[in-house]
């Protein structure tokens, strides 16, 4: 279970302070299928990132499974991070020069995961998004809509309890989009991971069983 | 995270760096060469010396003296480039020597020494100081170094031509090769029963002061019946036991000297080279000075030890150059794998695996730097070998100017890589200090 208690971010600009979250309040339980909406700029990122383990808040509380995770130290922020959370990032961010399954092993090679096991894996995780023949290519010679492929791939390859995807249909065609949303929504119930998607598009949202709406830090009911 | 993985990928990022790396190894690879040519250098010279000396001073033996301050400053010679030392009451004033006040040994003196336990024998170290030596056939002269050992000791010279003394042996001479040429002879072999003439001639130091006039200089007929290798000892001829006593007291003017008196140094004969520290305590005991072929040999060294430390600080000096290429290059790749930083760490790499990633990077740079200096450092070693054997070490054949021990392997590696290492400090922490959410945002 994930639970924010009023956390705030702010960013100080010099002068200026930007209110990036003010005062959320959420409870996301373990294996929904959730989307966030809202505008530009509304503290959608900033939000995953603090639910990721990615950021701290400055203010208020984030406890997921009984770990506050604004007190964890840096090494346990990581092991939470390597553990229980998958990122799915709008521009993919996959390493251009490892080769597709390397780029899917790359969170085991934190863990003590022997290589074979992290091949074996890797392997599985791709066959399952459907790039089981693609193993030895690299990002630039994959579609868009692979590429993000990979990118859930090795999102699920720690087997996380919470997927994060941070507008992963925004580089997409909507054909395309569609079938990463499907993907997603497929791990939802088959591994009863938690998924939360941001996301522009409400025909996406209205996929999910969940929707919050954030504007300018807040949550909106 | 497995080291195996940390090393393969700090491994493959070098390798992605390409010519950039490259060449920040190449200035780690001109460090490690000069230290290890420095250091090979040195031990090079370090051990010619050293042998050179262990050829003419036998292992299990010890020079006493009647002086106890003899031996305690180390090597004995006159100052080398020192400042002048000052000469108090008892000292011996001419460098090795014994004459002038110098306290002499009495026979009494030498039974006790005989009667310690391990010593074998003891010999007086005779002062012959001879003015020249020519061919009993030419007039030129030449300077010369008139020496008598104990048989024990000239065992230890390695002859090219000739024999060592046979017992009893009157007016015959061993003399160095480097005669050789200069008395005109093609080979150390048509030396052999030629005929020397050697001057000696009386000191006038008690002359001086008893107003006796000193006798006229003495020629003397020696046969050459041995010729030794050449070693640094250019000038030196040997002679045997009874020509060293006759001479010696025509030098002194002394009929007493070497049957009464035996001169201010002496050499003792142990019988075993491990027993040699406690002879010489034995003997300290005694009131006299001693000087062991050990702590020689150990004051040669510390010498050549610090010739080695200066020498080597030139490479120490492209390292620390070097170091700064290291951390240069490595802050580069720093900022141009922000993103990837940034991947890892969403991934869960902690900052110390990321710390650890640049460490290791930058001591791959070190040791493959290393690892190439030391393979050029010993290939130009060999080079300046087969340079010198063809000029300066041409009749040394047995000797090499630049000896590589296999430490130097070790220490080159372990100081490049440390070196480096520490140049990766400051890139390896910009690292793992860089924050995700800023390092993915990061275009
Ligand atoms: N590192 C930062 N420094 C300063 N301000 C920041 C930083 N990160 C985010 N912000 C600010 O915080 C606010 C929320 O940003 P965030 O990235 O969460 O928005 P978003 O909802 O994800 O927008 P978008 O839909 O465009 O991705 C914005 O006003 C942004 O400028
Ligand atoms: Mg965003």
């Amino acid at each position: 279970m994930i639970e924010l208690i009023n956390v705030c971010k702010e960013y100080k600009m010099g002068e200026d302070t930007v209110h990036a979250l003010r005062g959320v309040n959420l409870v996301v339980n373990d294996g929904e299928f959730m989307a966030v909406v809202g505008s530009s700029g509304s503290g959608k990122s900033t939000l995953m990132h603090i639910i990721g383990g990615l950021d701290r808040p400055t203010d208020g509380r984030i406890v997921v499974d009984e770990d506050d995770l604004g007190a964890a130290s840096d090494m346990k922020l990581s092991k939470y991070r390597r553990e229980k959370v998958g990122f799915v990032f709008q521009s993919f961010n996959l390493q251009p020069s490892l080769t597709v399954l390397e780029n899917v092993a790359l969170p085991l090679v934190f863990t003590r995961e022997h290589r074979s096991e992290r091949k074996r894996r890797a392997e599985e995780v791709l066959e399952l998004v459907g790039l089981g023949d693609r193993l030895k290519h690299r990002p630039s010679e994959l579609s868009g809509g692979q590429r993000q492929r990979v990118s859930i791939a090795r999102a699920l390859i720690n087997n996380p309890k919470i997927i994060l995807a941070d507008e992963p249909t925004g580089n997409l065609d909507s054909k395309t989009s569609e079938k990463i949303v499907d993907l997603l929504k497929e791990i939802n119930s088959i591994r009863k991971a938690t998924v939360i998607i941001v996301t522009h598009d409400d025909k996406i949202a209205s996929q999910t069983k969940r929707i919050i709406h954030i504007s300018d830090g807040g949550l909106l009911n | 995270m497995n080291f195996s993985d940390l090393i393969l990928m700090a491994f493959s990022n070098l390798w992605r760096a390409g010519l950039r790396a490259w060449l920040t190894i190449f200035a780690v690879v001109i460090g490690g060469t000069l230290i290890a040519l420095m250091i090979s250098l040195g031990t090079g010279a370090n051990d010619f010396i050293l042998s050179q000396f262990r050829s003419f001073m036998p292992v299990n033996s010890l020079i006493v003296s009647t002086s106890p301050e003899f031996g305690k400053s180390g090597f004995q010679g006159p100052s080398l480039g020192g400042e002048p030392r000052e000469v108090k009451d008892g000292d011996s004033v001419l460098g090795f020597g014994h004459i002038g006040g110098q306290k002499s040994f009495t026979s009494k003196d030498i039974e006790t020494i005989r009667s310690i336990l391990h010593v074998q024998q003891v010999d007086p170290t005779y002062i012959l100081s001879a003015t020249s030596i020519r061919l009993n056939t030419s007039p030129t002269r030449y300077e010369v170094n008139l020496q008598c050992l104990p048989d024990y000791e000239l065992d230890i010279r390695r002859l090219t031509a000739g024999t060592r003394f046979a017992k009893d042996d009157v007016r015959k001479a061993i003399i160095s090769k480097q005669y050789c040429s200069v008395f005109g002879f093609d080979t150390a072999e048509e030396a052999i029963g030629k005929k020397v003439i050697i001057e000696v001639s009386q000191l006038n130091l008690f002359g001086i002061l008893s107003g006796a006039i000193p006798a006229k200089p003495r020629e003397i007929e020696f046969e050459i019946v041995g010729v030794t290798e050449r070693t640094m000892a250019s000038t030196e001829v040997i002679i045997t036991k009874n020509d060293a006593i006759e001479i010696g007291r025509f030098i002194f003017n002394n009929p007493e000297l070497y049957s009464e008196i035996w001169g201010s140094t002496l050499q003792v004969k142990v019988d075993n080279k491990a027993n040699i520290s406690k002879v010489a305590n034995d003997i300290q005991d005694l009131g006299f000075g001693t000087q062991t072929p050990e702590s020689i040999a150990a004051s040669i060294q510390s010498f050549f030890r610090v010739v080695q430390v200066i020498l080597s600080l030139f490479g120490a000096i492209a390292l620390l150059v070097a170091s700064f290429g290291i951390a240069n290059t490595l802050i580069m790749s720093v900022y141009e794998r922000t993103r990837e930083i940034g991947i890892m760490k969403a991934v869960g790499a902690t900052n110390s695996t990321i710390r650890w990633l640049f460490l290791l990077e930058a001591a791959l740079i070190g040791f493959i730097g290393g690892a190439l200096g030391v393979v050029a450092g010993w290939v130009l070693g060999r080079l300046a070998n087969v340079i010198a054997h063809m000029t300066i070490l041409k009749e040394y054949e047995a000797f090499n100017i630049s000896i590589f021990p296999w430490w130097l392997i070790p220490l080159v590696l372990i100081i490049s890589s440390i070196v480096a290492i520490i140049a990766g400090i400051i890139p390896a922490n910009r690292g793992a200090k860089l924050n995700p959410i800023d390092a993915l945002r990061y275009e």
